[in-house]
């Protein structure tokens, strides 16, 4: 047990100390927050309601405070799939190679890796709650730690997603590609920067939606995930709280047993 | 030697001191837009004695020439005379454009929450005032959540009337129509002299800042914690600093 937690120790902390070295990914870091809730949120937040009259949807929030979580979870998706592309260069350079030929538990590295790349994850996206007074969300430490564990699950949730995809694809480049290509489709059909008006059926929504959009976002397990984090930070849900913990677990353990089957394979 | 880290270590430092910087920028203009014109414009409903008269009279008026001092700018009085007609507040033709800040019976709960960012200075509780059979139930305040108060009369076997204003609350006491009236104790100044009853619910009375408008709504939060001390010695300290903290 002892070997395998040093297995698990050594293979994590190399994860973060590689990631750490690389300024590029701390400014992304950084970064993102800043565009998105300074330009991208303030910028939309006086369309997002005019008034009494003019209002279509009442509720609790403002736009920034809407896209908030959101921003949160874009800030861990990046770093989390990221995170997996050591896998390619590991195995690139024969570091794999050397690790599986030797005594080391399998499943200590895979959860060193697992590990590794959602702690990076998560602590990025933790740097967004820094932003909390300026969008007016207060964050006392109820708040901060109801978000932290729905973030801890998405954070594992999507580094298991790229070691998935770091297993399946061969190169550099075309994991950059793929990722790209996954990470904003799914974000975007997320009900991360507009609302579905919870008030309103299916069939409602789909009146003022085009029927395939409701149909993508419902359908996008992230969405469910936002939402969790969106009740725990602005007290805000548009499905049933049960209903997005039992998505983002289920998902997250889905996941990580996929990742976990695709390591194995090789 | 070099640390491998050092590069990382900056970017770290400076992505920290910009984010740090970023919270302290204002999110808005609405505060300025306020000072700049040099008036808050208060937003009230027609008449709720003794919270809030024609004119710029009552308590809450009061309160809200407080928060206007504090700005370091005038209150100027808008009534809203579409204000209270019907259940909707979409229909009472209240316009972000025109109030700064609205007072006059604004409570602390989910309807006021969906369109304002309701700021709470002072508590006060549901009673009866006189007795049943038949009740008047007396809540003309935007948030009071009617439903459960017309079912709380209800499970105390009481007949329920639904009134409007004090003035014609206080006329149908005097007329025999009701015996009784379900109110917040704030009320009870401008209503007949009777034995009161505390019903044990509570409400949260607050002056409402338009959501969205930020820069404004930490100002006013702020000054109404100073304004409020004065007014409503029963909200506990560590309360109104919590809430001025938000």
């Amino acid at each position: 047990m002892v070997y395998f937690l040093q297995v698990l120790y050594a293979v994590w902390s190399r994860e973060l100390k590689r990631s750490l070295r690389e300024s590029g990914q701390l400014m992304g870091a950084f970064s993102r927050p800043l565009l998105w809730v300074l330009v991208f949120g303030v910028g939309l937040s006086p369309f997002f309601r005019t008034g009494l009259r003019e209002t279509s949807f009442l509720v609790p929030f403002t736009y920034v405070q809407f896209i908030f979580p959101a921003v949160a979870v874009l800030n861990i998706m990046y770093p989390a799939v990221q995170a997996a592309v050591s896998l390619i260069y590991d195995r690139e350079f024969g570091f794999f190679r050397e690790v599986l030929a030797s005594p080391a538990a399998r499943p200590a590295v895979f959860l060193g890796k697992l590990l590794g790349g959602a702690s990076l994850a998560l602590l990025q996206g933790l740097l967004v709650l820094l932003l909390a007074p300026f969008v007016d969300v207060p964050m006392p430490w109820g708040v901060f730690l109801a978000c932290f564990f729905p973030m801890l699950l998405i954070a594992l949730a999507f580094t298991a997603l790229g070691l998935i995809i770091a297993s399946r694809i061969q190169s550099f480049e075309g994991f950059g590609v793929f990722a790209n290509t996954l990470i904003l489709p799914v974000y975007f059909l997320a009900s991360s920067i507009f609302p579905l008006d919870p008030s309103l059926t299916v069939e409602q929504q789909q009146q003022i939606f085009p029927p395939w959009l409701v149909f993508l976002v419902r359908i996008n397990p992230l969405t469910y995930a936002i939402d969790v984090l969106r009740g725990a930070s602005i007290g805000f849900q548009q499905f049933d709280p049960l209903t997005g913990w039992l998505v983002l677990g289920l998902s997250t353990l889905g996941l990580v047993g996929w990742a976990y089957y695709e390591f194995n394979r090789r | 030697m070099r640390s491998p880290y050092r590069g990382s270590l900056l970017t770290f430092l400076v992505g920290l001191a910009l984010l740090l910087l970023a919270r302290e920028l204002p999110p808005d203009l609405s505060l300025s837009r306020v000072q700049e014109a040099g008036v808050l414009r208060v937003c009230h409903p027609p008449s709720l004695p003794p919270l809030i008269e024609r004119e710029g009279r009552g308590q809450e008026a009061e309160l809200a020439r407080r928060i206007a001092k504090a700005l370091g700018v005038e209150a100027q009085f808008n009534l809203q005379a579409g204000w209270g007609l019907g259940q909707d507040p979409v229909d009472w033709g209240l316009r972000p454009e025109s109030c700064d800040l609205l007072v006059g019976g604004v409570l602390l709960g989910r309807e006021t929450q969906q369109l304002l960012s309701p700021l709470p200075y002072r508590k006060s509780q549901w009673g009866l005032l006189g007795q049943g059979p038949r009740v008047g139930l007396l809540a003309p305040f935007w948030g009071a959540d009617r439903l459960a108060l017309s079912e709380w009369l209800e499970a105390q076997g009481y007949q329920v009337e639904y009134l409007d204003d004090p003035a014609g609350a206080g006329a149908a006491l005097d007329r025999g129509e009701v015996t009784g009236l379900l109110t917040l104790e704030v009320l009870r100044p401008a209503l007949p002299s009777l034995a009161w009853q505390p019903a044990g619910l509570e409400a949260e009375l607050a002056v409402g800042v338009w959501k969205g408008r930020t820069t404004l709504k930490r100002a006013v939060s702020k000054a109404l914690a100073q304004a409020a001390q004065s007014l409503s010695p029963e909200v506990p300290e560590g309360q109104r600093r919590r809430e001025s903290g938000r």
